[in-house]
């Protein structure tokens, strides 16, 4: 997604940066979809509307193809910012309630009969049925650890709820958060439309706990970071990622900044796959690899070009990588016979190659 | 997500303080996230520099301001017209060249997109509710996660024994649905309305979630996608199935191939047994359609006052 217009503006973040992997790793650094936000390919747009994003507090929409990059973009900017980082993943049996706080209805009754059984007088608490969701751990971690308990609370205080990702996040700023809301467009219409008042307010309340009003808002009062530049930016980023299966209704789209990752030309993707699979000094990315890349990179687009005229499934950055990374590893060069023809069945055709 | 609402001029002006933008193609492109499209405003002139001798008064206003005159064609010069070589309706049939007659033609120019638009009749649903109509349509009630609680404690307190957990129905878009577009001659009125009530389908519930068929009269004498015909398939148990058609009440006099009653009270049947719920999609009133079909398919007319909540209304009946 190269362009040729410099954009000129006082960044609020440092350029976005690459954590070198240790040499010659094949460890889970290598995993084919990357969340670990150590690698990740930008271009100066898209660090723009991170920029844009973080200046107006709005949550960032992705649109693009599958395999474009949407998914892993969010925990790049949560590492290179040193935010918490959480993610959820939408299907069509999700619910926006998923996202605030769940309550487990049926063990608090399984509960109530056996004490009901065992004449046990203890009232049921409901900060014990209590699972937060995501946003509750963005806006609030300290509130949601707690399940939404105070020490003004009639009931005692519940076991503390586990933290999604709480390791990293042990190292990471206490109320900064980034959150990645991923296909967004499976969901049904009504969850997008759900999610525009505690996306807007930063806020919602616990309506299942009968103990006392129980509000979360975002931690830290209304205080903003602040950037390089001394600017206020926001503590909070939301990035939202639809792979355009469904349209998202326009009153949601109209709260986004929106930016759309087109898919990369061929020397980009070549830069991509040095980006993943340079390890030096046991693994180096050379002239030979770098052939191979650009040879599948060659392979891709022509594929894309035939499949799009007959609007089929395009194989995009997420195929190629897998590609180049089985290519690699087996020593499969393009066009290599049965060898090559079944690779690229398995990664970059998959279930359309009968049709090929 | 300071505020609840849309994105504003505001936003425009909090990103441009934050990030100072140094040139004109990056507020653009800024301005471009947040969804805005700048104007080009031209810069005035520069002021004349001073001069010894005095300026030249102002040209009139009327000069300025208003477009040139209208030429007037010359009194008495001939209008052109465009004079047809074809032959006259008098003239006898036999004798004609049909190849002359379609060479004699001039092609029009095809009309650009923003020409069509403005000339296409307007849809049939309203546009700002056909989207909303087009979810409603392809939306099925099923048991959702959320526990029914009401049923649930009054189950209990009846001592009932309880099976399973009863769940709240939804409205879920989740089984997609099966598109069966009507092409027989009562609905080439409407062929432009098909295609573009195709694509909010496609956008509303997902391309992918969309199964489409073309067919003539009744889908049980076959489908088509493109050139073959194939022998309609139900779509998986519980998936909505959608025909747009007349139900043959558009069709000519001649046109003895229109379906019976019969054949689409078979197709809802089988529909039926599979818990999939058929709605007809009809550019024609309810009133029209013979009453024995009205009554056991939803039925849904495809016109403006058409509302969501109507749609909604009906199909709570038909899934119970």
């Amino acid at each position: 997604m190269s362009t040729d217009t410099t954009l000129v503006y006082t960044g609020l973040i440092a350029p976005l940066a690459n954590e070198a992997l240790p040499p010659g790793s094949g460890e889970a650094l290598d995993a084919p979809d990357r969340r670990d936000g150590r690698l990740y390919d930008y271009d100066p747009q898209l660090q723009m509307a991170v920029e844009v994003a973080l200046a107006t507090g709005r949550p960032l929409l992705l649109r693009g193809e599958p395999g474009s990059g949407k998914s892993s973009l969010a925990a790049f900017i949560a590492r290179n910012l040193g935010y918490r980082y959480y993610e959820t993943v939408i299907t069509s049996q999700s619910s926006a309630q998923d996202l605030l706080w769940k309550y487990d209805l049926v063990r608090r009754l399984a509960d109530a009969q056996t004490r009901g059984a065992q004449d046990d007088p203890t009232p049921l608490s409901d900060y014990d049925y209590i699972e937060p969701g995501v946003l509750w751990w963005v806006f609030d971690r300290a509130s949601a650890t707690r399940r939404g308990w105070q020490a003004d609370s009639t009931c005692p205080e519940p076991a503390p709820a586990g933290e999604p990702n709480a390791a990293l996040n042990a190292t990471r700023a206490a109320d900064h958060a980034v959150v990645l809301i991923d296909e967004l467009d499976k969901a049904d219409p009504d969850l997008p439309n759900a999610l525009l008042v505690p996306l807007g307010s930063m806020a919602f309340d616990v309506t299942d706990i009968r103990d006392r009003p129980v509000k979360v808002a975002l931690a830290g009062g209304a205080t903003p970071a602040e950037g390089r530049s001394g600017q206020p930016m926001s503590r909070l980023l939301v990035v939202i990622t639809t792979n355009e299966e469904r349209e998202l209704p326009p009153a949601f789209v109209r709260r986004c900044i929106v930016h759309r990752l087109e898919h990369p030309g061929i020397e980009r993707l070549v830069d991509i796959a040095r980006l993943h699979f340079n390890r030096p000094p046991k693994r180096p990315f050379g002239e030979e690899q770098e052939k191979l890349a650009r040879e599948i990179a060659k392979r891709l687009d022509t594929l894309r070009g035939e499949r799009a005229e007959s609007r089929r499934r395009l194989p995009g950055t997420a195929e190629y990588l897998d590609a180049v990374r089985a290519a690699l590893t087996l020593g499969i060069g393009v066009g290599g016979g049965p060898a090559w023809e079944a690779l690229q069945r398995a990664t970059l055709l998959k279930d359309d190659w009968q049709a090929t | 997500m300071k505020h609840g609402g849309d994105i504003w001029l505001g936003d425009l002006l909090s990103s441009w303080q934050a990030l100072a933008p140094g040139d004109e193609a990056t507020r653009a492109a800024m301005a471009r996230l947040l969804g805005f499209e700048l104007a080009t405003v031209q810069p005035e002139a520069p002021a004349a520099a001073p001069s010894a001798t005095p300026p030249a008064p102002p040209a009139p206003e009327t000069t300025a301001r208003h477009p040139p005159p209208v030429e007037v064609s010359p009194a008495g010069a001939k209008q052109q017209y465009f004079v047809s070589d074809l032959p006259r309706a008098s003239e006898p049939l036999y004798g004609r060249d049909p190849q002359r007659e379609w060479q004699a033609v001039e092609a029009l120019a095809r009309a650009d997109t923003a020409t069509r638009a403005a000339m296409s009749p307007p849809e049939l649903f309203r546009p700002e509710w056909a989207r909303t109509l087009v979810t409603t349509l392809a939306a099925r009630l099923q048991p959702g996660r959320a526990i029914d609680e009401v049923r649930l404690v009054r189950d209990l307190a009846g001592g009932h024994p309880l099976e399973r957990i009863p769940r709240l129905p939804r409205w879920t878009l989740g089984l997609g649905v099966q598109l069966l577009i009507d092409v027989a001659p009562g609905m080439e009125p409407f062929a432009a309305d098909q295609i573009a009530l195709s694509e909010h389908f496609a956008e509303a519930v997902g391309e992918a979630h969309v199964e489409e068929w073309l067919f003539a009269d009744c889908p049980l004498r076959g489908v088509f996608a493109e050139a073959d015909t194939e022998v309609w398939q139900p779509p998986q148990p519980g998936v909505p199935v959608i025909a747009v058609s007349d139900l043959g009440l558009g069709a000519p006099a001649d046109h003895l191939a229109r379906a019976s009653v019969q054949e689409w009270l078979e197709l809802a049947g089988q529909l039926a047994a599979r818990g999939s719920r058929l709605t007809v999609l009809s550019p024609w009133p309810r009133a029209r359609v013979p009453a024995a079909l009205a009554e056991r398919i939803a039925l849904v007319e495809w016109d403006r006052p058409t509302s969501a909540a109507q749609v909604r209304r009906l199909l709570e009946r038909h899934d119970g």
